[in-house]
């Protein structure tokens, strides 16, 4: 194993809440307001199951196979062929989201504070920043999610400047739907998406005790974070208006009052675009060591390699309205192989485990 | 190497992104206030644009443009041909809106302010009566602009007449938006050679429904917002047989349903302070006593000019403006079958108003 991509368990935490926040959060609160009104932050809680069971279940497999690489223990599962095919479709996973990310900052930033670059320029800068950071492995990668992770949690603060600014007539009735509240479901699968970094980084974990545990911190983190703000945008702005703006919670951000800054607009935007330039970064790691995997293509060269290949799908996903269609049509696809792909792994490995002790 | 990857890096960003052909800072014109109006002809928009001239070091002055377009952003073209430097959105002090363009509908305008990123959601929007060009054409007192005036005015009216402080972009958006809720921001008006805030304009969805006057909307603020400040006065014949009371009120709602009706009960927790008493005068009285007697004085008082002010929101105005139905909303559901009728259905709801007063201090006399 490359000594370059070992990670400590604290590191891991980083890593998995690093890949799943990003530019979600300012998102999120749009596509769930639009299906279960003022409903949505229950949603929101409802789907943070999918990055606890992702999380759980890659553990729970790796843990049946003694902690091999991934590749070595899709081949005791799947066999040579389905998981050739699977490395694939894993690698695709990946630059599709990270591609998602890197157009969805390039809007963002066009739409707000760098009004006078094109979003090319700057998909075109942030790809060779992406490519920069994570030619070196994993190891570089979570440090610097450490490191973002301290000098933006400050940003976590500001759903609390609005909790006494709310009006709590606009979360009520609590529920008044059910069904739109299942419904409302698929549209938070990309603010979660990046959690399935688990299934590669798993085996790269120096001490693997209590390794479950960190990973369900992470996911329970980053649900409350989703829930706390989507809530708050509901309590303030009310879920009318929030279903129809692009980006509510820089919305949100823009209504904020504070001394001597006129506008906390941009300075948010500086600081929060380090958090999703940290999670395409994350992305890119999972692209490139599939790609690598898959086709036994050198890790640095592989790594250039899905590096333009997501920055060209990123140039077609330029515009935000054309972004928010492709992805809230292709997540759900994705999610579900994901999911089917966990359980049919962990019941065979289940299945496996119990052969050999029968045998022994 | 690692080093000339970095260089590298380092030597995209200076290449990329720059403000290569922008404008410079010293180019830019600074707009203060914006007045919204209309033409004679009530199709034309007229736009009035308060900014500033910069002379020198220490020289400020300001101009007032008007110029007139099919919407608001053809006449914020027009207004390039005339002024002499570019000017920036996003540091407007405060939107003024005329009372005919009111009435026509402020659609286009909530559009604007929203979706327009270079506009700040802060900005206080006022009302004002009579045409916008008016109110900016005057010479300002006591700040370098009236956009600064009006901005201090509506600021500065928070701790009287129970007055709340949101009247900025982002609470008329939340009015509009919110559930059972409408849009109701401070009017001004000209004065002589000033302004002063002439009352609250309704809104009813967009379109300006009414102009309360400041004698009645100062019970129509105590109804509607919480947590504010004013002074009830109890006259009894002239000034010489007075009580002055500065309260700061609380207020709570709660919705009924009374067959096919709502029944809306606001509960108005009121701590008293009293500031002025000539009716108790030198009179040797025992202090609970007095307090008592002007409690009841007060609630009396109160319960019978708020009846006043209900029957008339009832009768008149035909519009919820104590911001209640909201609670109906939040109860109910917005599926129920009399919360879908719900604004119509305003003038035949029951309103209660239930006063718990309390007198907390009587001054320094006792």
């Amino acid at each position: 194993m490359n000594k370059n991509n070992t990670i400590t368990r604290n590191q891991y935490f980083f890593v998995i809440q690093s890949a799943m926040i990003g530019i979600g959060i300012i998102t999120l609160a749009s596509g769930v307001t639009k299906k279960a009104q003022q409903s949505g932050w229950i949603a929101v809680i409802l789907a943070g199951i999918y990055p606890i069971l992702c999380v759980l279940l890659s553990y729970e497999i790796y843990k049946d196979l003694n902690f091999v690489e991934y590749t070595q223990a899709s081949e005791q599962i799947y066999g040579k062929f389905l998981t050739k095919i699977f490395t694939f479709l894993f690698s695709f996973n990946f630059i599709f989201l990270e591609a998602a990310v890197v157009s969805g900052l390039a809007n963002e930033l066009t739409f707000s504070t760098t009004k006078f670059l094109s979003p090319y320029v700057l998909i075109f800068i942030t790809s060779a920043l992406i490519y920069y950071n994570t030619v070196d492995g994993l190891k570089i990668i979570a440090r610097l999610s450490e490191l973002v992770f301290y000098l933006t949690i400050f940003i976590f603060l500001i759903p609390i400047y609005f909790i006494n600014k709310g009006d709590i007539t606009n979360v009520l009735p609590i529920v008044s739907d059910y069904g739109s509240i299942i419904k409302a479901i698929p549209t938070t699968f990309f603010a979660y998406s990046g959690v399935e970094l688990s299934i590669a980084i798993i085996p790269m974990i120096t001490n693997k005790m209590g390794t479950k545990g960190v990973g369900i911190a992470a996911c329970i983190f980053t649900t409350t974070l989703y829930t706390f703000v989507t809530f708050v945008t509901i309590l303030f702005i009310g879920w009318k208006l929030t279903s129809q703006l692009k980006y509510p919670f820089l919305y949100l951000v823009a209504t904020t009052e504070i001394p001597v800054i006129s506008n906390f607009e941009p300075l948010f935007i500086f600081i929060w675009g380090n958090k999703i330039f940290q999670t395409a970064a994350c992305m890119h790691f999972g692209a490139t060591y599939y790609f690598s995997e898959a086709t036994k293509i050198p890790y640095k060269i592989s790594c250039a390699v899905t590096c333009i290949l997501a920055a060209l799908l990123g140039l077609i996903l330029v515009p935000e309205h054309n972004r928010g269609s492709i992805t809230d049509k292709v997540m759900p696809f994705l999610v579900g192989y994901i999911i089917l792909w966990l359980i049919t792994a962990f019941l065979i490995s289940k299945f496996k485990k119990v052969k050999k002790n029968a045998k022994a | 190497m690692q080093r000339l990857k970095l260089f590298f890096i380092i030597l995209l960003f200076l290449l990329f992104s720059s403000c290569y052909n922008r404008v410079s800072i010293e180019k830019l014109s600074v707009i203060t206030g914006i007045g919204f109006d209309i033409g004679e002809d009530k199709r034309k928009i007229e736009n009035v644009a308060e900014y500033l001239i910069f002379r020198g070091q220490n020289e400020i002055d300001r101009g007032v443009s008007l110029e007139i377009g099919k919407t608001i952003n053809e006449a914020n073209d027009y207004r390039q041909l005339n002024l002499k430097k570019n000017y920036l959105l996003g540091t407007t002090r405060a939107y003024v809106i005329s009372e005919e363009r009111a009435k026509l509908g402020i659609k286009d305008i909530l559009d604007i302010c929203i979706r327009d990123q270079e506009r700040n959601l802060n900005t206080i929007m006022v009302v004002s009566k009579g045409s916008c060009k008016e109110i900016f054409e005057q010479k300002p007192k006591e700040e370098n602009t009236m956009a600064d005036e009006i901005k201090e005015l509506i600021e500065a009216a928070y701790s009287a007449n129970f007055f709340t402080n949101n009247a900025g972009v982002k609470h008329l958006v939340n009015m509009y938006y919110q559930e059972g809720r409408n849009i109701i921001i401070p009017a001004i008006e000209k004065k002589d050679s000033t302004i002063r805030i002439a009352g609250i304009a309704v809104f009813d969805k967009d379109k300006l429904k009414k102009i309360i006057p400041i004698e009645e909307a100062v019970y129509v603020n105590l109804l509607r917002n919480s947590d504010v400040k004013g002074n009830i006065a109890i006259v009894m014949g002239d000034y010489n047989k007075a009580v002055d009371v500065e309260c700061i009120s609380k207020r709570k709602v709660k919705v009924d349903k009374i067959g096919d009706k709502l029944k809306y009960t606001i509960t108005l927790n009121i701590q008293g302070e009293i500031k002025l008493n000539t009716y108790s005068f030198e009179q040797q009285k025992d202090e609970k006593e007095i307090i008592e007697e002007i409690n009841s004085l007060l609630i009396k008082n109160l319960s019978e000019k708020l009846k006043e002010t209900i029957e008339k929101a009832k009768n008149d105005f035909e519009i919820d403006v104590f911001d209640i139905q909201k609670y109906a909303v939040a109860k109910y559901g917005r599926t129920d079958a009399i919360v879908e009728k719900i604004q119509e259905g305003f003038k035949d709801c029951e309103i209660e108003v239930v006063i718990n007063s309390k007198i907390r201090s009587t001054g320094r006399y006792k």
